[in-house]
């Protein structure tokens, strides 16, 4: 397989200013991550320690194996809600290895608010059980969770029926689940245990009931303690709710490794592969590569060149529909079709991308989507020429194939771009994000631009006048506050549009993590001949 | 003579096999059910199983083995070393029976078996002896009187000792009256006979003996001499010929001296006349084993005869058809005895199962045993797994293949002293040949078990973890997760 | 966390073969490939021919010239097993006595067969859960009893070391 040639001038102003701003944007994406993952108050971690119990981040090292990587997932949901109270939503998700297998993992946190699930934390569990009812992963729950926060309860409470309910099917798709039962699991909670296949709960810190102490007594006037109503020894040895008792986490964590030791070895799907081979190209130079501004151009060869095995690309098509790159290469030893952007697309384009993903999807190839899109075009030309027509058809090409998909934000994604280039809505077996890119409705400046002369039409039509120069000035701003904090990827990434930032030089990492967990899952083809669109 | 049988077991039953396999013979063994699945009966071409308790008992039952001899129409009876080998008596029924007894005539092993006659004879022979009574001590003041006039320190024995039992060193009168009366107490004890003779101790002795070949014509050669002064309470545990420090004047003369004495009591076999040297080269008479030796391999390798064959040869009446000239020592050859025991607890015997045995080949190397893979070693026999004989061109060369032969001799399951007679052959003074019999005891802390290095602890863990059952291969991880290690986002 | 003397260890096996063994926390690369003639062990730079057996928690290995016995063990495994049985043995399901084999005052093994009861049709053997000295047999042959019903009493073991050492 040929190497791309890259044509990036690693000592111009450009690459320098470039590299300068997307180090800032990977130092601050890394003191966030650092922050939502540690920043705890010292009285918290005493209290936590006096009651025996470890934090998420002990208990999850002491769960995992060790030396091996771990995948975690949205670590920044809810940075931008609730004030900051529930750093990572205060739960911890992703894929980890345990006794060599590949484990999805929901961790409370209860270092902060008893663990409480906010509406974020639920639906980042929801997401964790969809992605491992997808990929077939087998789930792990290590719960310790003082329950829903209430004054949000009404938020909460329709999606949080959908975790009982994954935890059903992936039973029922002979998806082996566990449970550890760190702390409470009360009400809606006591399920998250209790539906999975195999549960342990910790003696004196571990309770599963659907009402605790204070309830009962004023409902049935019984007076009873933790321990008599959902201790480990009770639903161990009198309930059967649980199915061992242990004496403290670190035997539990013991006894999770044991118990999934037991499971039987992950077959996984068998795709291309060869030998591991790094980049050519230096995945670091992606700082330098990467416009310091959503607006400038680059080619997204030049980002293929340092995330693929030996910086090797066959490119398919190379003459044709140019802002779309499409080809094939082998990611972390698995091969992969990509299909990466170079700005808007037109309908060459667009019918080179469904002609490319039928190919891949014939041949069982997975596929990987770099976003650096504006959206389609527009104007009358196009239109005659068929541009929505055609990006309906990428789209049905896109929704309809049975391979993994997994999307990557390496610059912008927008507009119906997004949904073509499979963004969150398309069913992606995972979404990540870079830290420059945005993704939004529309382009924010086009965003604007429409807003804004709405909003003046509407001032003339009700006010019969025209806005002064002040007023279209506020409105460009608010309409511009508005989109640039919408289309951040903090803001999204906070709100679960994705499943987590990621710098750019760690793509390589998380793209092959997340193949290899979306392998897990059979792919069921459809036979069908390749149109030439 | 057809089919002999073996009335022995073990390491000696496999080596006498093997002869009588070259020699197109056929080779029967005898056999207790606890060595029901030794390589001894794999390799027999006969066995027959003896029934006694305990299971020594039956290696030692004379009427078991002749009826066993008669079934199996052996025609012929080899008794090894150790168990019936030095009893008269049962070489008496062999003969009886009408059967080859292969080994010297009865006669000459009761006449040898006795210290106090076979001394008598050595001196008639003119073989030198140590300076002491003529014969048993009466009571304790003829003790006194007889290791005065001698001189101390001397050494007090029991007439028909043998592994040390019933001897007593006492360095002045004191120590004599209670040598005299603990070793004769022990000697009744354990032979049933009392009687005990003194003489000279010597210092710092080293243990010579000559191998000899007689057959029934008359004639009789020597083989030369082995040095097995590396001694444990002594019991031999490592043996070499030639002696370091004897040279081919010193090797004509005793063998001469011991030739002599073979033909004085008309021995007609394979024997070995054991001498203690002392400090200043002297050799004095000790004893004559009538039969063959633990250690004749290392002789076999310097001669390149084949001892077991020349007893089958002279017990069938051939002629040795041979004169001392033709028998020439090339090379050096050590011999170090394994041990089911634990050199790091007082050397306590070692039971349970080999559950992998894996014995070095080549150039330079020759391992006598009797054990195979998933064999339980009991402690109903002697501890003796194998005997690993290194040879070569001289005796530099020949410690470097025994040292090579036992780091490459495996056998797990249970402690054995391979390690430790490593030790001793990598020692500076055995390097050096200045051996004598109390070698073992004045090195004893130099010779303990070294602890470990650090890195090769970690990699005995490391080897231990890879190979337990608890850490299972379905664990493995995939390229990808191989790939990137302990990698966090 | 398995232990291997006094360190604890855990194995991470690579795709190619190899293995991160993880020794008190510290990583050691380490392989280990059965040849024709012993095995190969590979740790860090490190090459050895080894020969290995396993016998039940002991890993015999011959390496650097001597054999060595490692015991691989669970101390959670041992911890139970030398924190020894409960006194008394109790019936774990209702039936009857079907034939005892001990009496008051004998003395009997850890797992040694106490009693046979004959419950649901089935007969099945109630063991010691301790080695000790009886000091009560409950139940005659023939008669029935409850699931959880005492069977046989062992002498308290704090008790039968008092008594040891007044012997003493």
């Amino acid at each position: 397989m040929r190497r791309l040639v890259s044509n990036v001038d690693t000592t111009s102003d450009q690459f320098r200013t470039n590299r300068e701003a997307n180090l800032g944007l990977a130092a601050d994406l890394k003191k966030h991550l650092d922050a939502a993952r540690y920043d705890r108050p010292e009285r918290s971690l005493k209290r936590l320690e006096e009651r025996g119990k470890l934090t998420v981040r002990q208990r999850l090292e002491l769960l995992l194996d060790p030396g091996t990587p771990f995948l975690e997932l949205s670590p920044l949901a809810a940075m931008d809600a609730y004030n900051g109270d529930a750093p990572q939503g205060l739960v911890v998700t992703g894929i980890g290895i345990i006794n060599g297998r590949e484990v999805m993992i929901t961790a409370g946190d209860s270092s902060l608010k008893g663990g409480s699930w906010y509406p974020l934390s639920v639906h980042k569990i929801v997401r964790a059980l969809k992605i491992a009812l997808r990929n077939r992963l087998p789930v792990l729950n290590l719960v310790d969770s003082g329950g829903a926060f209430l004054p949000l309860g009404d938020e909460i409470y329709a999606a949080g029926g959908h975790i009982y309910y994954s935890l059903c099917r992936l039973s029922a798709e002979g998806i082996p689940t566990l449970a550890l039962t760190l702390g409470p699991a009360t009400a809606g909670g006591a399920y998250l245990p209790t539906l999975c296949d195999q549960s342990i709960i910790v003696r004196d810190t571990g309770f599963v009931f659907l009402a605790g102490p204070p309830l009962v007594k004023a409902a049935t006037g019984e007076d009873v303690t933790n321990e008599e109503l959902g201790g480990a020894d009770m639903h161990a040895g009198v309930s059967g709710t649980s199915d061992y008792a242990v004496d403290d986490e670190r035997e539990g964590l013991a006894l999770c490794r044991e118990i999934v030791g037991t499971w039987p070895k992950q077959t996984k799907t068998d795709v291309d592969r060869r030998e591991i081979e790094e980049p050519f190209y230096d995945p670091d130079e992606l700082y330098g590569i990467v416009p310091d501004d959503i607006k400038k151009q680059f080619d997204v060869r030049e980002v293929i060149a340092r995330i693929v095995d030996g910086s090797r690309f066959v490119e398919f098509k190379p003459d044709y529909g140019d802002t779309m790159v499409t080809g094939w290469a082998y990611l972390m030893g698995m091969k992969i079709g990509i299909l990466g952007n170079n700005g808007v697309l037109f309908s060459e384009a667009a019918n080179k991308a469904s002609q490319f993903m039928q190919l891949c999807d014939r041949d069982g190839v997975p596929l990987l989507f770099l976003h650096n899109i504006t959206g389609f075009m527009v104007g009358l030309e196009y239109e005659r020429g068929g541009i929505t027509k055609n990006g309906a058809k990428m789209l049905m090409v896109q929704a309809n194939v049975t391979v993994p998909k997994i999307s990557v934000y390496v610059n912008a994604s927008q507009g119906a771009g997004n949904y073509a280039m499979a963004g969150p809505a398309w069913d992606p077996r995972f979404v990540f994000a870079w830290p420059n890119s945005r993704s939004s409705i529309m382009g924010a400046e086009q965003a604007v631009n429409v807003l804004t002369q709405v909003r003046i039409a509407n001032l003339k039509r009700e006010e019969q006048r025209e806005p002064t120069d002040e007023e279209v000035a506020r409105i460009r701003d608010d309409v511009g506050d508005y989109f640039e904090r919408t289309s951040h990827p903090y803001h999204l990434t906070s709100e679960l549009r994705d499943d987590g930032l990621i710098d750019p030089t760690d793509t390589r990492a998380v793209l092959g993590l997340a193949f290899e967990a979306a392998l897990n899952a059979p792919i069921t083809r459809t036979p069908g001949g390749v149109l030439r669109i | 003579m057809k089919s002999v049988l073996i009335a022995n077991r073990g390491e000696i039953a496999v080596r006498i096999l093997k002869t009588l396999h070259r020699e197109g013979l056929t080779g029967v063994v005898v056999y207790h059910e606890a060595d029901a699945e030794s390589l001894a009966v794999k390799l027999a071409d006969k066995a027959v199983e003896l029934h006694g308790s305990p299971p020594v008992s039956a290696y030692l039952d004379v009427e078991q083995i002749i009826a066993a001899a008669k079934s199996s129409e052996a025609d012929a009876v080899h008794p090894g070393f150790g168990f019936l080998a030095e009893n008269g008596d049962f070489a008496q029924a062999v003969i009886d029976a009408g059967l080859i007894w292969v080994g010297p005539k009865p006669d000459a092993i009761r006449s040898m078996g006795d210290k106090i006659e076979a001394k008598r004879l050595a001196e008639e022979a003119g073989v030198p002896i140590l300076p002491g009574s003529p014969g048993a001590l009466a009571d304790v003041d003829d003790a006194v009187e007889w290791a005065e006039k001698i001189g101390y320190p001397v050494l007090l024995k029991a007439s028909a000792g043998g592994g040390g039992k019933g001897m007593r060193i006492a360095h002045d009168r004191a120590e004599c009256i209670d040598a005299f009366t603990s070793a004769s107490n022990e000697a009744r004890a354990s032979f049933g006979d009392g009687r005990v003779f003194v003489e000279r101790f010597v210092e710092r002795p080293r243990h010579i003996e000559v191998q000899v070949l007689a057959d029934q014509h008359g004639a009789a050669v020597h083989l030369g001499e082995r040095e097995c002064s590396i001694q444990r309470r002594y019991q031999k545990v490592v043996e070499e010929a030639p002696s370091p420090v004897v040279d081919e004047e010193t090797r004509q003369r005793i063998g001469a001296q011991a030739v002599s004495l073979a033909q004085t009591v008309g021995y007609a076999s394979a024997g070995t006349v054991e001498l203690v040297m002392d400090e200043q080269g002297e050799a004095y008479f000790l004893e004559m084993n009538t039969r063959l030796q633990v250690e004749h391999p290392v002789t076999e390798l310097v001669t390149g005869i084949d001892i077991v064959s020349e007893q089958l040869r002279i017990a069938r009446g051939e002629e040795l058809g041979y004169d001392q000239d033709a028998i020439s020592i090339t090379g050096s050859a050590i011999e170090c005895r394994v041990y089911a025991e634990n050199p790091d607890e007082d050397f306590a015997p070692e039971t349970g199962t080999l559950h992998l045995v894996h014995f070095p080949s080549g150039e330079g190397v020759r391992v006598d045993h009797g054990v195979q893979s998933g064999q339980v070693v009991g402690a109903a026999f002697d501890p003796m797994i194998a005997k690993v004989v290194g040879f070569g061109a001289d005796r530099t060369e020949a410690i470097a293949k025994i040292r090579k032969a036992l780091r490459e001799t495996v056998l797990l399951g249970l402690t054995t002293n391979t390690a430790y007679l490593e030790r001793i052959v990598g020692h500076r003074d055995f390097i050096s040949g200045a051996t004598h019999t109390g070698f073992l005891a004045l090195y004893e802390d130099e010779l303990a078990t070294p602890p470990l290095e650090v890195d090769e602890e970690r990699a005995l863990i490391c080897a231990a973890a890879l190979a337990s059952p608890w850490f299972d291969e379905r664990h493995t991880l995939s390229t990808v997760h191989s790939a990137l290690g302990g990698w966090r986002a | 966390m398995i232990r291997i003397g006094e360190n604890e260890i855990q194995v991470v096996r690579k795709a190619d073969g190899s293995a991160t063994v993880w020794i008190d926390g510290v990583a050691q690369d380490a392989a280990l490939r059965d040849g024709p003639a012993g095995a190969d062990l590979q740790v860090g730079d490190r090459s050895e021919r080894i020969w290995y057996v396993v016998d039940g928690d002991t890993v015999y290995v011959h390496a650097f010239g001597r054999a060595h016995a490692v015991p691989v063990v669970d101390p959670e495994e041992r911890k139970a097993r030398e924190a020894g049985g409960e006194d008394t043995v109790v019936a774990p399901t209702p039936g009857t006595v079907v034939t005892v084999s001990v009496a008051d005052g004998d003395e009997v093994q850890d797992r040694q067969v106490l009693l046979v009861i004959e419950s649901m049709k089935m007969q099945s053997e109630i063991t010691a859960s301790r080695a000790g000295v009886v000091e009560r047999v409950h139940l005659q042959v023939g008669e029935s009893f409850e699931k959880g019903a005492a069977l046989v009493s062992l002498v308290a073991e704090d008790e039968e070391a008092a008594e040891e050492e007044e012997i003493a």
